[in-house]
């Protein structure tokens, strides 16, 4: 770390320690997220093929881009970048011409939602699509890959991007903060997170896990503090970006407003899970894991096109006929409609990983204190 | 990409986050929201301390020639198309000027539009003739307390062949 750098070039380079393996696991978790949790063509995430049924009368795009359309789509069309999406997950997975899958993954979700929020619902997954338009200039194919074997990708990596995330993710926290202030959350005379609770619950009909248990509880302090709890969270993350230890600290909050909101409200939020992750110290892991070299020695010999080429096709095909197999625990236990199992499988999966690096940080900062105490004495 | 690249490129990202948070600002107040854009879900609003829940809801009824009327929830009518979109859809789309005060929410009673919901009615109903399908916004007010609910009709938006 130099030190002659400016605390912007400090912030922006030296914030967050990454290596080839650690973003390469990073890059094989985003991949599996989206092919298994989100679901392109199968889950309700990502589903943009109905929408060719709907008559082009209904064609109302957002402000923006999509107001160059006059309208949807055909069948072909949808389905075509239903398998496009597919695919560039597949080779983001395997880490197959990485950078331009990766740019494809996100540029691809932009159009679909584009269209699928055409339609006069717009949900706030923006950052499904930021995170890999960012992450692509990491170089998070640099390791465990076929352009890794190939000597194909650049050795370097580079943290920048997750800076870049934590900025984008801190203005966003903020846009839905400001608006709460505004609205008159921080006002005590006035009840927002209890509101819409009892929205959610009486007239949306959540009433999934915990929600009925909260429905009898009417401690004004508790609603209040939860309110004053939310805004100082999501102004609060605009600061937090700034070092590298309050983004993480944050992102563990984030973890646990979406367990809270998923088992009160009944809402699940899922897009989000994936970008915290991008602060988990995946370097650390990918050291105890037993995992190959970041690059193939030059001796190696070099994986052939067919390898790849079968992969890229059987992982596609299988993604878009049948599906995420997760998929296929939703009504099994009698949750919904507005919550699946798969939301709550993400959120568990989402704690346990916290939990993990929480207790992996704690032991590393505490225990091995004790340790070194206790040989000591 | 070189250092001084990526310095520039954050620069340029924090202008134009400042600059986005305006445009939002401003195009929200007369249209939508912007897409593409950096926004997170504001939940802006609050509520008084009055032990009682009021929205608006929907139902759609279809009416047969033979004088049937059959009611369905939302999502049991409106299965083309995913249930987290329907009530947005129906309230920018299908709902009757008078209520909304906007000229441009009825959408529906436009000749495509009234053929895509007739057309779906007539599908649930292979063997009789859809003489209308009616979207009855009505008004749901609930008591917290004793969790006793009580719905008034607003307005309905009536689609006919």
């Amino acid at each position: 770390m130099s030190t002659d750098r400016s605390w912007f070039d400090r912030w922006i380079f030296d914030s967050f320690t990454v290596s080839a393996r650690g973003l390469a696991l990073y890059r094989i978790v985003v991949a599996l997220y989206l092919l298994l949790i989100i679901a392109p063509g199968h889950g309700s995430y990502a589903n943009f093929s109905y929408l060719d049924s709907v008559p082009d009368i209904f064609f109302y795009p957002p402000p923006g881009p999509m107001q160059l359309f006059s309208g949807f789509p055909g069948f072909p069309f949808f389905e075509g970048l239903l398998v496009l999406l597919n695919l560039s997950l597949v080779a983001v997975l395997v880490g197959y011409r990485t950078r331009w899958a990766t740019l494809a993954t996100g540029l691809l979700l932009l159009v679909g939602y584009g269209f699928n929020y055409s339609l006069s619902n717009l949900h706030h997954n923006i950052f499904l699509m930021v995170l890999p338009l960012v992450m692509a200039f990491s170089n998070w194919g640099a390791a465990l890959s076929f352009d890794a074997r190939n000597n194909r990708a650049p050795r370097q990596v580079r943290s920048w991007p997750l800076v870049m995330v934590a900025l984008l993710l801190g203005y966003g926290m903020f846009t839905a903060g400001v608006p709460k202030i505004i609205g008159g959350w921080l006002d005590p005379s006035t009840y927002a997170v209890h509101g819409r609770f009892l929205r959610e619950y009486f007239v949306i009909e959540r009433h999934d896990l915990l929600a009925p248990f909260f429905i009898d509880v009417t401690n004004e302090v508790l609603w209040e503090t939860l309110d004053v709890a939310t805004v100082l969270y999501e102004i609060g993350f605009l600061f937090a970006i700034l070092h590298p230890f309050t983004t993480r600290l944050f992102s563990v909050f984030s973890i646990v407003f979406h367990t809270a909101v998923t088992l009160i409200l009944n809402i699940a939020f899922l897009p989000n899970l994936i970008v915290y992750a991008a602060f988990v110290p995946w370097h650390r892991l990918a050291n105890v894991l037993p995992l190959p070299e970041a690059h193939a020695t030059v001796s190696q010999t070099r994986t052939t096109l067919v390898l790849p080429l079968l992969v890229l096709l059987g992982g596609t095909a299988f993604f878009y006929v049948v599906g995420s197999p997760l998929l296929w625990l939703n009504g099994t236990t009698g949750i919904g409609p507005w919550l699946e199992e798969i939301d709550v499988l993400a959120i568990a999966l989402a704690d346990l990983v916290t939990v993990v690096a929480v207790g992996s940080y704690l032991w590393r900062r505490f225990g091995t204190q004790k340790s070194v105490a206790y040989a000591q004495s | 990409m070189a250092e001084s690249t990526v310095r520039h490129l954050f620069v340029a990202a924090i202008i134009g986050l400042v600059i986005q948070h305006g445009l939002v600002g401003i195009v929200g107040l007369y249209a939508s929201e912007p897409w593409p854009a950096i926004v997170l879900p504001a939940f802006k609003d609050v509520h008084g301390r009055s032990g009682v829940v009021e929205s608006k809801d929907q139902h759609i009824d279809v009416v047969l020639t033979d004088g049937q009327r059959v009611s369905f929830e939302r999502p049991q009518f409106m299965t083309f198309m995913p249930i987290i979109h329907q009530s947005v859809f129906l309230k920018n789309q299908c709902q009757p000027v008078a209520l909304s005060g906007s000229e441009h929410t009825d959408v529906c009673r436009r000749p495509e539009g009234k053929s895509f919901f007739l057309d779906r009615a007539q599908a649930l109903f292979p063997e009789k003739e859809v003489r209308s399908v009616d979207i009855i916004w009505t008004r749901l007010r609930i008591d917290v307390q004793t969790r006793a609910s009580e719905t008034t009709p607003l307005d309905t938006l009536r689609l006919r062949p």
